[in-house]
């Protein structure tokens, strides 16, 4: 009895050991400051990456998940493009201070066809990972890390036109491909409005004032898809590589919106599996 | 693969030893098919555009369990085609999400496959599956429990936890290895055989392997947990404690801050006949513990904080049910349970029950680990807290006596009233909504007009000033035993501040038991809130239309 007493004592001596061997306690710093942006030569297409963020104005855990995304792009620079889609029940406006609508009908019936029903949720480059397209925001970094490795397979450049007196924007958007492909991918073009100033509750200290933030800058929201919510066909035919695929469009910009703050995102997608192969964002002015 | 390789095994099994396989065998089961059509209901904010061409819900499991001596296997096939609303979309899908084989003998227990899993009270670890949440957090992987002499337990475990049906490849998510020893000091000393004093004591260490994939953070790949515990008992009294204690974690359930993690859990009983008395006292700080640190919803928790509530059974009393909060709380709970003796004033004939109970739990306190780092801010060390100091912020508060009598062979009733707060702001995420201060009063009287024929009924009153106002409940059930049962029920939001929103929730329902099946079937309305079981919870939207239940074990 004794012996095996012992013996259990000795064993558990050996696993607890062998447990405190494989904490990692972690001293600081605890971020890493080397950003992963950069990259690429002059004539290097770089892989960017679109971070899609559902997220409302009355969404208490959404400004912790727009600071993700925030630091993400300090750390990736212009390889990561942000785009805050207001849909869902935590957009819907309501009572004062939360009457402002920023829903679009793109953003509306994306988050219906995504099937994004908890907040905030985030999609990077619509792609999928471990099975999933859709993620919560704390998967968001480790997504955006992989997708930005991949290897570019297309190119996009955006010229923009704005008339002031008119508000008059016109579009011209010239995709180029790699290599052929006989998949057929679609252009989906996007007008975004930066830093609006409005209410969005908030129950992360750390990030602001609980629980509403009164005066909240909304980044990157997503106000309209310029040609249609899904887009048009980049070419009827086979992509050819190298060649250059222009599709032009002219837009009134609404009133309402700060031109100043305005700017393009236009993304190739492919039709098969509407993962996003490249994105591209522009100021309109 | 794993497939194969276990029907390979039972055919040579089989083949081996036909005759025992199938004389000698034991094979239990249960099957649940859980279904609802729903139809859109304008007034309660279902539309089509809600229902989104979803009209009908399926979530059905069976489980099959094969015993031959010292040795069974199992299966658990699932199928969630589409998924009723209000569970994870993830959850569509069907299959065979666990299967396991075990053998277990006096000396040494094994198992391979899927498992369900508890050291302590969990603080550490707990794999369990609770089928009203769409819940199951099951190990996929091997068990090893030896018992090398009486009183001592040892237990060994590894492998990774289910998350829906997503298959674990290329790190997705963590790896857990958890050991723990139990020690019956009693059993195993002969001398302690018969002391008037009963000794348990308990030891777990949980650790977690998660590849660091994160370009913002550097985080710990490997994170361990610790907890030790102890349970005495003497006479009519009992007293447990688990402390538990988790190195830095930082994951999005903590806002990826790098303080260490901390638990504590003590319960103090006094139990005699017609007289029982528990205290429970409790502190959480930052004990959030989950297989994949990128995830902040219901699933993959590798440990699970006990509540330590009543939990309510009848409709407006389970209303605002508590969240356990991981991320911190302390909490306190008061049970008294006395049964007046039969043949006194009060006691009558039967004798009368009287249930005390008064529970509380607030925000632990912190404060900033420097001048220039706000509380809980990401990637620093988060706050520093007090181990005995307690938050002003109430999350929730509960005092409820519950009076139970029966007064003749024909009569008998349920009286309780509970006075509540409840913090709809943190326990909902319902931010810069007030805490719902409640009044709720039931009865529940039963009529037994034959002995297999008897009609219950309910009524029950919520009066609140938040929210969504006051409730009123009424349910009428008309049972004849063993097998019919008949119930009508409504729920009234009369006072909603929204006059639009003063909603009946009627609900029909007809059930049928035979030996151990069980179909009920119920049209209705079901009104949106919270489900919570253990303290995990999840929100149950508004529906309407022909709900069915069909349920049988064998």
């Amino acid at each position: 009895m004794l012996m095996k007493i012992k013996l259990t004592i000795a064993l558990l001596t050996l696993f607890t050991v062998f447990f405190m061997a494989g904490c990692d306690k972690i001293d600081p710093p605890y971020t890493n400051e080397n950003g992963g942006g950069g990259g690429g030569g002059e004539d290097e297409v770089v892989q960017k990456v679109l971070l899609e963020d559902f997220t409302g104005h009355t969404c208490v855990n959404c400004p912790a998940a727009a600071k993700i995304a925030h630091d993400l792009q300090n750390f990736y620079g212009e390889k990561l493009i942000v785009m805050a889609v207001h849909a869902g029940f935590f957009a819907d406006p309501v009572q004062p201070p939360f009457d402002t609508d920023f829903r679009s009908e793109t953003g509306n019936k994306w988050q219906v066809d995504f099937g994004i029903v908890s907040y905030p949720s985030g999609m990077i480059n619509r792609g999928f990972f471990d099975g999933a397209r859709v993620a919560g925001k704390g998967l968001w970094a480790s997504r955006v890390d992989a997708a930005v490795q991949e290897t570019a397979k297309a190119s996009l450049k955006i010229e923009t036109n704005y008339t002031e007196a008119n508000r008059q924007l016109a579009l011209k958007i010239d995709s180029r491909f790699l290599q052929n492909a006989s998949e057929k991918y679609l252009l989906q073009v996007c007008l975004v409005e930066d830093s609006i100033l409005a209410p969005q509750r908030n129950n992360d200290a750390s990030v602001g004032e609980t629980p509403t933030i009164l005066e909240y800058y909304h980044r990157h929201v997503l106000r309209k898809g310029v040609n249609g919510n899904y887009g048009e066909a980049i070419s009827s035919a086979s992509i050819v590589a190298d060649e250059t695929y222009t599709h032009e469009y002219n837009i009134t910009l609404n009133a309402d919106y700060n031109a100043d703050h305005c700017s393009i995102v236009a993304f190739i997608y492919s039709e098969v599996d509407l993962e996003i192969v490249q994105v591209e964002e522009a100021h309109i002015k | 693969m794993r497939k194969l390789l276990i029907f390979v095994l039972l055919l040579g099994f089989s083949h081996a030893y036909a005759q025992d396989f199938i004389d000698k065998a034991q094979v239990n089961g249960s099957f649940q098919i859980d279904g609802q059509y729903y139809q859109a209901d304008n007034a309660i904010g279902i539309f089509d555009s809600t229902i989104d061409g979803k009209k009908l819900g399926m979530n059905g499991f069976g489980n099959i369990t094969y015993t031959l001596g010292k040795f069974s296997a199992g299966v658990r096939y699932e199928a969630f085609l589409t998924p009723l609303a209000g569970f994870d979309p993830l959850q569509e899908g069907n299959g065979f999400p666990n299967m396991w084989a075990s053998y277990q003998t006096d000396f040494i227990g094994v198992t391979v496959g899927n498992f369900y899993e508890q050291f302590g009270n969990g603080l550490v670890l707990r794999a369990y599956e609770e089928w009203t949440l769409g819940y199951d957090n099951s190990i996929n992987g091997m068990r090893v429990v030896l018992r090398p002499t009486p009183g001592i337990t040892l237990k060994g475990v590894y492998g990774t936890q289910r998350y829906y049906w997503q298959k674990f490849e290329n790190g997705n998510r963590g790896i857990v290895r958890g050991l723990d020893a139990e020690f019956d000091l009693n059993q195993t000393f002969e001398s302690w055989n018969d002391a008037p004093v009963r000794v348990i004591l308990g030891a777990s260490g949980v650790s977690k392997y998660q590849k660091d994939k994160d370009p913002l953070f550097n985080l710990p790949e490997n994170v361990s947990a610790f907890a030790g515990r102890m349970n005495l008992s003497a006479g009519k009294f009992n007293f447990a404690t688990e402390y538990a204690y988790k190195i830095n974690d930082p994951s999005a359930m903590n806002n990826f801050i790098y303080r260490e993690g901390q638990s504590v859990l003590s319960s103090l009983s006094y139990s005699q006949k017609g007289l029982g008395v528990v205290l429970q006292l409790k502190r959480v700080d930052n004990m959030s513990f989950k297989s994949d640190r990128g995830i902040d919803g219901n699933a993959l928790d590798i440990n699970f904080i006990p509540p330590i509530n009543r939990t309510h059974s009848y409709s407006l009393a389970a209303r605002y049910p508590y969240a356990t909060q991981p991320n911190g709380e302390m909490a306190m709970q008061f049970q008294l349970n006395y049964k007046i003796p039969k043949g006194t004033a009060l006691g009558g004939k039967y004798g009368t029950g009287i249930a005390l109970n008064f529970s509380q739990v607030n925000d632990i306190v912190r404060n900033p680990v420097n001048d220039t780092t706000l509380v809980n801010t990401q990637g620093t060390l988060g706050y520093d807290s007090d181990f005995f100091k307690v938050s002003d912020h109430i999350f929730f508060r509960d005092f409820n006596l519950e009076i139970d009598k029966k007064f003749n062979r024909k009569w008998k009733a349920v009286v309780q009233y509970m006075n509540m707060y409840y913090d709809i702001a943190t326990i909902e995420g319902h931010a810069g909504e007030e805490a719902v201060k409640a009044n709720i009063g039931l009865v529940d009287i039963t009529y037994k007009i034959t002995n297999r024929n008897s009609l219950r009924l309910e009524l029950q009153g919520l009066f609140t000033e938040q929210d969504e106002g006051d409730w009123a409940a009424a349910m009428l059930e008309y049972t004849i035993a063993p097998t019919w049962f008949f119930t009508i029920a409504d729920q009234y939001n009369y006072g909603n501040p929204d006059k639009d929103m003063q909603n009946h929730y009627y609900t029909f329902s007809v059930g049928y038991v035979k030996e151990a099946s069980r179909i009920a079937l119920t049209y209705g309305r079901q009104s949106e809130g919270v489900v919570c079981v253990g303290g995990v919870c999840r929100q149950v939207p508004a529906s309407t239309g022909l709900s069915i239940t069909l349920s049988t074990n064998f």
